[in-house]
């Protein structure tokens, strides 16, 4: 029962950071029908920033995390008026526009290698990294803290979208930006908050897993990766759908690891997306969200 | 119109001019390419390399230089990209005129390098990539001066062995690294007569290892081996810490990197590196000392001692009769085969690697530089630095 609790959390620690990238990829593309592949590397400015604030300025975690996320908040702004915005005002393809995100990712990981260097970084944990047994299961709190900020921000996401007028107006321009535009709508301020907002979560994600896997320039690439296999298991659109596939994702790691080899649950999950594709192309929940839309 | 074309046309000239004029430096340098991971996972490696070429390409240029040239070091970021690794390898051949490429601290980009080095007929000076295979068969301008997985392994299982363990779990990362390290210190092993009484793989970004070390944790090993990259050995040990998984520990070279010792905290006190820098020997101390001098404190790796060891051999087999005689008539091609023959015919090189006395042995039938038992010098973590550390301080805790 307790190895089952480890597995269980395990596969929730994993699945939390890939539901949080998945559903910041899904926020994105759930008002602008873009991929955000700069999406990863706000991970790794969220990470390299509490380097640079926390231990680099000494500022108490508590200035130097709010730091971080106005960074990301800022640089997630300049991607859409800069990258996305005249490149959508151009009347751009949606390809044209996400190899234009792709020239972001690349830009702010070259910066990033001139402010911070090559080598990985030790980022500075908010929470302790020293484990604690609840029920006979031990974790660490900066583990925890990953799956509660998850939980925290599907139920924000949730309130904002389904229970108040602005995420109504954020459900309509991800539906038809035309039409919400036609109907008052500010399509475009709506899309720049999507950006704003996922790079917010994207930072938040960098300062609680940079602790874990350690800041480096070139970590959003695999997160990025991970994040959108989350959004096509679950379902693009919806950063619900997206979060589920992200969950699923890490408990299926958790659970081939343990009663296979972890060499075996890449392709597994590999596998797993490619009939979903084929039995369900809009991913697992992709249907139930976009009929509740 | 007509003063544009004669514009052209003296802007074609003047071009043309500053192309020969470059030709014409060049040909007064010896040009060495290095190539390697500058910037990405195994950066510290490939920097850490560089610096020791760096420092042993200055003293030369300092004295003169070989044959009355300088040494002209050309420097490109591969990443962990084989791709890119692979075209920076032939611009340095092609574009640059290298007379040998520097590299290889990343076991993923070597097979393309190698075939590029062979069908070009560059000789390249391996670093810390250590995949036995990469010497074994021999091919002809590839040669390796770290220690290989296998050269690793068999220390791990002497250590292992003469602490009198009997039963060890392995775990590594899923990268080639990873694998070809457990495949090697498994045979080692075994050759032992030590039980490996689990293998586990693990994903190198998986944020939470838990279910591999609660594996290896229920197989009740005497001693665990760790093979990963230097944030995921991390992880590993502050996981085995997590789930009272306290049994004697050695891992990879990865190790001597700052960013695992900072990444794992106090997880990581009292296990065991294999290094190949003794700090003890004079030589390997003043040697330090003027790296210090030229680009900062270092910890003591072995990445830096096998550049160093590496450039030093290139400008020993550069001043060889048949690559001077080459390099005096122009001919690079020639003087590339020259040298890789040198590097065989002259055989042996000192090294600032093992014990003292050790020196790097190449023949026709081994391009693999370290030889013997002597290779190593144990090291130890303790409250996040390295230390030289006694073997026999490995032994089943109580």
């Amino acid at each position: 029962m307790q190895t089952f609790g480890i597995l269980i959390l395990s596969g929730l620690t994993n699945g939390s950071v890939y539901a949080l990238v998945g559903l910041s990829l899904a926020m994105t593309y759930g008002a602008s029908r873009v991929i955000n592949f700069a999406q990863g590397e706000f991970v790794m400015l969220g990470a390299l920033s509490t380097v640079l604030f926390v231990t680099t300025f000494s500022l108490p975690m508590v200035v130097g995390i709010p730091m971080v996320l106005i960074v990301c908040a800022t640089v997630g702004f300049l991607v859409e008026r800069l990258a996305y915005r005249p490149l959508v005002r151009r009347g751009s393809q949606p390809l044209t526009i996400m190899i234009g995100t792709l020239a972001c990712a690349s830009i702010m990981t070259g910066t990033a290698l001139l402010i911070w260097g090559p080598n990985q970084l030790f980022v500075p944990n908010a929470f302790s990294l020293e484990g604690v047994t609840i029920a006979g299961i031990t974790s660490t709190p900066q583990q925890l803290a990953i799956i509660a900020t998850f939980a925290f921000l599907m139920a924000l996401i949730w309130f904002m979208l389904y229970r108040t007028t602005f995420g109504l107006t954020i459900r309509a321009v991800g539906i038809d930006p035309a039409v919400a535009t036609l109907m008052g709508i500010r399509a475009e301020t709506i899309i720049a908050f999507s950006f704003v907002f996922s790079a917010i979560v994207g930072g938040l994600t960098g300062g609680l897993v940079g602790p874990l896997l350690g800041g480096h320039v070139s970590m959003g690439i695999m997160l990025t990766i991970k994040g959108f296999m989350a959004v096509i298991l679950g379902g693009m659109g919806s950063p619900f759908a997206a979060a589920a596939g992200g969950i699923a994702i890490g408990l299926l790691e958790a659970t081939v690891a343990f009663y296979g080899n972890s060499f075996y649950a890449e392709p597994i999950i590999f596998g797993l997306i490619l009939m979903m594709l084929i039995i369900r192309p809009t991913g697992l929940l992709g249907e139930w969200e976009a009929n509740r839309k | 119109m007509r003063h544009f074309g004669k514009l052209v046309m003296v802007g074609m000239a003047a071009a043309s001019l500053a192309v020969a004029t470059g030709s014409a430096s060049a040909a007064d340098d010896i040009v060495l390419g290095y190539v390697d991971d500058l910037s990405a996972l195994v950066a510290e490696a490939g920097n850490d390399s560089l610096k020791g070429v760096k420092l042993a390409v200055s003293e030369a240029n300092a004295t003169g230089g070989v044959g009355g040239k300088k040494i002209r070091l050309v420097v490109y970021d591969g990443k962990v990209d084989t791709q890119l690794t692979s075209t920076y390898i032939s611009r340095a051949i092609e574009d640059d005129g290298a007379v040998a490429v520097f590299g290889g601290n990343v076991s993923g980009a070597i097979p393309s390098a190698m075939t590029i080095v062979n069908e070009e007929k560059v000789p390249f000076f391996s670093m810390s990539a250590a995949t036995d295979s990469f010497t074994n068969p021999v091919t002809p301008y590839f040669f390796r001066f770290g220690p290989s997985n296998s050269q690793d392994a068999a220390a791990v299982a002497q250590l292992i062995s003469e602490a009198g363990l009997k039963k060890v779990a392995i775990i590594n990362n899923s990268l080639p690294f990873g694998l070809d390290g457990s495949k090697a210190i498994t045979a080692a092993l075994k050759e032992k007569g030590v039980d490996v009484v689990i293998n586990e793989v693990y994903e190198v970004n998986s944020t939470d290892v838990s279910p591999q070390v609660v594996k290896v944790r229920d197989a009740k090993p005497e001693a665990v081996v760790v093979w990963p990259y230097p944030a995921d050995g991390g992880r590993v040990l502050r996981t085995m810490a997590q789930l009272n998984l306290n049994v004697p520990t050695v891992i990879a070279r990865v190790a001597l990197f700052d960013a695992f010792r900072e990444l794992a905290g106090k997880a990581a006190d009292g296990v065991l590196v294999p290094n190949t820098v003794d700090t003890e020997r004079p030589e390997v101390k003043a040697m330090l000392d003027k790296l210090t001098a030229e680009f900062g404190q270092r910890p003591p790796t072995m990445y830096i001692a096998m550049g160093y060891d590496g450039a030093k051999a290139a400008i020993q087999a550069l001043q060889d009769s048949k690559v001077q005689a080459a390099l005096k008539s122009d001919d690079l091609p020639a003087a590339r085969v020259a040298l890789r023959d040198a590097l065989e015919s002259i055989g042996t090189f000192s090294s600032l690697q093992g014990a003292a006395g050790n020196t790097l042995k190449f023949s026709s039938q081994s391009h693999q530089g370290l030889h013997g038992n002597n290779i190593f010098v144990w090291a130890q973590v303790q409250d996040g630095k390295l230390k030289k550390a006694d073997p026999k301080s490995f032994a089943p805790k109580n």
